[in-house]
């Protein structure tokens, strides 16, 4: 069990590492895309058919993305926070946004798999890609923040949060004790 | 019946932490199996995709990554100097310079926390050795900060018009001249405050010169001429305008020697998980306006706001109490995700005009910012001026108070806030 | 019985042949003691998401998007070929005589889905736009128009005009901006949506009929008894021909109504009309994942109810 734990901390750690770095390459990505949208418009007078909606999936992919990153370091909205020198609120948090995550997600990542099954063989308008591409982007997001919201409740059970937040990346974890 | 444990769970839940976007979702989901639609459930993860997948939100990300490249770009810095340069030598004249540098920062970035942390950290502790209480230089630096999200580009208006499905172009047109009013009621306001406490007017010495802070502001003002030029004149849609924005922060930076790669990638990652905290509220919203178009909550909310007595301009006077509460006490996403999607179709549906309920709905929301006792603008320029929170409350009373006429007059007149839109074509 | 019925739509009953279509389908079966449901336009999502809800089985029956249906069977893709149908009364014959409908129901099942009706939106589409009077095809040259999809876009190059894919909801914008000079619709579209005032001049062209289609969940009619099949079948029957009864009757009404809005309607004269019809022939000769054979064989089928 404290294996599991320490195992899902570092696997949690890492792919918001790699959730952190590919969000914001899509929207760089985006940035690029757009700028390149209207340079050809302006400059080429030939608005290509496709950027806009590759500007879409970018931001559609870049955005799920960055929704698990904030729930990993813990910056998306919330209208209760508990004080910081409260460590028993703390640890309710945590077992709170767990429980709120998983009641979300897990009938989204239900519905997601035949949801994907229907968009494979449906082509996009301008890129004529098949729209299952986009569609995943949320189950994934999905998975990923009940895998977080996870490893953050088996770390509870394990650790104080001194030695959770020793061990693991989350520097913007505000839990100090 | 069943909606019992769902409201006891949810509070529950609310109470100690959850994520507020995870929580509608849930509470939506445990909904529909409540009022027995468990079949719509299948089509959730199409609701959630349709509702971030969006042309009309498709700037969002761009303004937002805008804003955190020009904050560490020292774009700031110069207009704050070119402000000093017009307004300082005026009686009260740092008061009026905190005013204009807010309205250049407005046409910039769509954040009035953004604004209220860097002018506390800048001119604020300026306006204190120069003579004013700490109280009044943060009093007038939050009540400042509101114009930055009503003068476009605005976040919350790209939010807004993603939840009503209206025109980002329109509205961002409608915000220009309610935010340039906000700035005049400020400037008479702080005018007035000066003679009566004898506050200072800049010495000519230490001033700066007009002409050689102009021209280090010129790559930061390009930058609101190209958003709204672009925008304006339909050179650009709201997107490439962004997309052009954050290309000019990055020049201006580059001229003003603060930019490096790993200070774009910083904002990159900012702008990562901003925006995705914004999406996943969509996404949860998605849900929810599913179960009330299936439910049609918003026809069966228009009767009883009907049968209620409660039209026209009775209705839009509640719409000002419950949004500006809720602007004291929630995260303007936040309020406008719980509120928007109940709220606003009823009222459409009784003929008021999008747009205009979008600057009044905005302009509400930011004043709640500014409004004891838990206006989160108010908060940070107590935090990062080290000021006591209660006396900046308190020496912001006389601008809230104007601006809360101001509000009631925009309100009441929606000519003023479609004058522009229209005579542009943009609203009929 | 249960049936769901999304609109596509504002209830407008007096320009909108879909309201209308709709309105009848749902009310007929009502007074069979089904037990009914109509969506209103947009509350429960646009047209992808309609479909999906369709093909899913969420949603029984939607008012679509004609391109939708295309998606999956490109064979349909023939009826909006330019100047294949030549008069409402022929359009309206085909709909209720011919068998095509059946033939592309069997490859739509693949899909789950199943067209009830093809309902048109009103007269047959005409040209307008906010630079000139266009009474030939010449006249199009240098328009920039919107199009609805790519084979819109095939219409307006063939044509001589540009085109540029915008969404429904970006129309003001574009043509205000100047993005767009134009679109085609039927006459009665700038009205419903109150867009008019976007317009000076418009053309009667009749380039092909305004199509929408009324799909169905396959799930939900293989859940159906013979006779509640029987039942369906006969409410869309009754829906269809008010629909076809009243499209010949609005044309007048609403070409008054716009120019009453400030918009020129322009009749093209018989050999005005021609350079339309030469100009777009080209067409029927390319339509996208169709043979040749079997586009011929449809444009066969669909003279064959001329008069
Ligand atoms: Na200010
Ligand atoms: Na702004």
């Amino acid at each position: 069990m404290k294996r599991l734990a320490m195992i899902l901390h570092g696997l949690s750690d890492r792919l918001n590492l790699a959730a952190e770095f590919l969000s914001a390459l899509m929207f760089l990505g985006m940035l690029l895309t757009v700028l390149l949208q209207v340079v050809a418009r302006y400059i080429f007078h030939s608005p290509p058919f496709w950027t806009e909606e590759l500007a879409r999936w970018l931001m559609v992919w870049g955005g799920l993305l960055g929704a698990t990153v904030a729930f990993h370091t813990r910056t998306d909205p919330a209208i209760v926070n508990p004080p910081k020198d409260h460590p028993g609120r703390q640890k309710v948090q945590i077992v709170s946004r767990f429980v709120a995550a998983w009641l979300f997600f897990l009938p989204v990542i239900w519905f997601c798999y035949p949801f994907v099954l229907r968009q494979i063989d449906r082509p996009s308008e301008g890129l004529h890609i098949s729209t299952a591409w986009m569609a995943m982007a949320l189950p994934i997001s999905a998975i990923l923040t009940c895998l977080h919201a996870l490893s953050g409740l088996l770390s509870l059970s394990l650790y104080d949060q001194r030695s959770v937040q020793a061990q693991s990346g989350q520097s913007e974890l505000e839990i100090e004790i | 019946m069943a909606a019992l444990p769902i409201v006891f769970v949810s509070a529950a839940l609310l109470m100690t932490g959850a994520v507020l976007a995870h929580l509608i979702g849930a509470a939506s989901i445990a909904s529909f199996i409540a009022a027995d639609r468990a079949r719509f459930l299948a089509a959730v993860p199409q609701r959630i995709i349709a509702n971030i997948d969006l042309f009309s939100i498709m700037s969002m990300p761009l303004f937002i990554l805008a804003g955190e490249v020009m904050n560490r770009a020292g774009v700031t810095e110069a207009l704050l100097n070119f402000a000093m340069s017009i307004a300082a030598r005026l009686k009260g004249g740092l008061g009026h310079v905190n005013v204009l540098t807010s309205v250049f920062f407005a046409g910039i970035s769509g954040s009035a926390v953004a604004d209220a942390a860097s002018i506390s950290n800048t001119l604020v502790p300026a306006m204190h050795k120069s003579g004013y209480s700490l109280s009044y230089a943060g009093a007038i630096t939050a009540a400042s900060s509101v114009i930055g999200p009503i003068i476009p580009p605005s976040i919350i208006m790209i939010f807004y018009c993603a939840l009503v499905q209206t025109s980002v172009t329109a509205l961002f047109i409608a915000g220009i001249l309610p935010g340039l009013l906000m700035a005049v009621v400020l400037f008479l306001a702080n005018g007035y405050l000066a003679h009566k406490h004898d506050h200072p007017r800049g010495e000519s010495v230490d001033l700066p010169e007009f002409s050689r802070r102009f021209v280090r502001a010129v790559p930061a003002l390009v930058i609101p001429l190209v958003i709204m030029g672009g925008i304006i004149f339909g050179v650009t849609t709201p997107t490439e305008a962004a997309a052009v924005a954050v290309l000019c922060a990055i020049l201006a930076g580059m001229v003003y020697r603060s930019m490096s790669v790993s200070a774009l990638y910083e904002a990159l990652k900012r702008t990562a998980s901003l925006s995705g905290s914004i999406f996943i509220l969509l996404a949860a919203v998605a849900i929810f306006s599913y179960l009330a178009g299936i439910e049609q909550i918003p026809l069966a909310l228009a009767r009883l706001l009907d049968s209620l007595g409660l039209d026209g301009w009775k209705y839009l006077l509640l719409l000002n109490g419950i949004f500006l509460v809720a602007g004291m006490f929630l995260e303007v996403p936040v309020a406008l995700a719980l509120f928007v999607p109940l709220l606003v179709p009823p009222a459409i549906a009784s003929g008021a005009d999008p747009i205009h309920l979008g600057i009044v709905i905005v302009v509400n929301l930011t004043l709640g910012m500014v409004t004891p006792p838990f206006g989160a603008a108010l908060l940070v320029v107590s935090a990062v001026s080290n000021a006591p929170y209660w006396s900046i409350a308190r020496a912001a009373l006389p601008f809230l108070a104007v601006q809360l006429v101001l509000l009631g007059v925009l309100t009441f007149v929606p000519e003023i806030t479609l004058a522009l839109p229209r005579a542009l074509g943009y609203v009929n | 019985q249960q049936v769901s019925l999304a609109e596509d739509s504002v209830t407008d009953l007096e320009n909108s042949g879909t309201a209308r279509w709709a309105h009848t389908f749902i009310e007929a079966l009502d007074q069979k003691g089904w037990d009914t449901e109509t969506f209103p336009v947009n509350t429960i999502g646009g047209e992808d998401e309609r479909l999906d809800q369709i093909r899913s089985g969420i949603l029984d029956v939607s008012m679509s998007d004609y391109q939708k249906a295309v998606q999956f069977d490109p064979e349909m893709l023939v009826l909006r070929l330019p100047y294949l149908f030549k008069s409402q009364e022929q359009f309206a014959r085909f709909m209720t005589e011919s068998d095509f409908l059946d033939t592309a129901n069997e490859k739509l099942a693949g899909d789950d889905l199943r067209v009830l009706a093809i309902v048109p939106l009103g007269p047959f589409m005409a040209i307008f736009n906010n630079k000139k009077e266009v009474k030939t095809a010449d006249d199009m040259k240098g328009l920039r128009m919107r199009a609805l999809d790519e084979s819109q876009m095939v219409l307006f190059k063939a044509l001589g005009a540009s085109g540029v894919v915008i969404p429904f909801a970006e129309v003001p914008n574009a043509i205000q901006t100047g993005v767009a000079d134009g679109y085609v619709n039927p006459l009665g579209v700038p009205l419903t949506f109150g867009q008019a005032d976007l317009f000076t001049n418009a053309t009667d062209a009749r380039v092909f009929p305004s199509m929408r289609v009324a799909l169905a969940s396959l799930s939900w009619w293989n859940g159906l008894s013979d006779e509640e099949k029987a039942q369906v079948t006969e409410a869309a029957a009754t829906a269809s021909k008010d629909v076809l009864d009243w499209v010949p009757k609005v044309h007048d009404r609403q070409v008054k109504d716009l120019e009453k809005a400030g918009v020129a309607v322009y009749e093209p004269k018989p050999e005005e009309l021609q350079t339309f019809r030469d100009a777009t022939a080209g067409m029927s000769k390319d339509v996208a994942n169709v043979d040749q054979a079997r586009v011929d064989e449809i444009i066969k089928s669909v003279d064959g109810y001329a008069q």
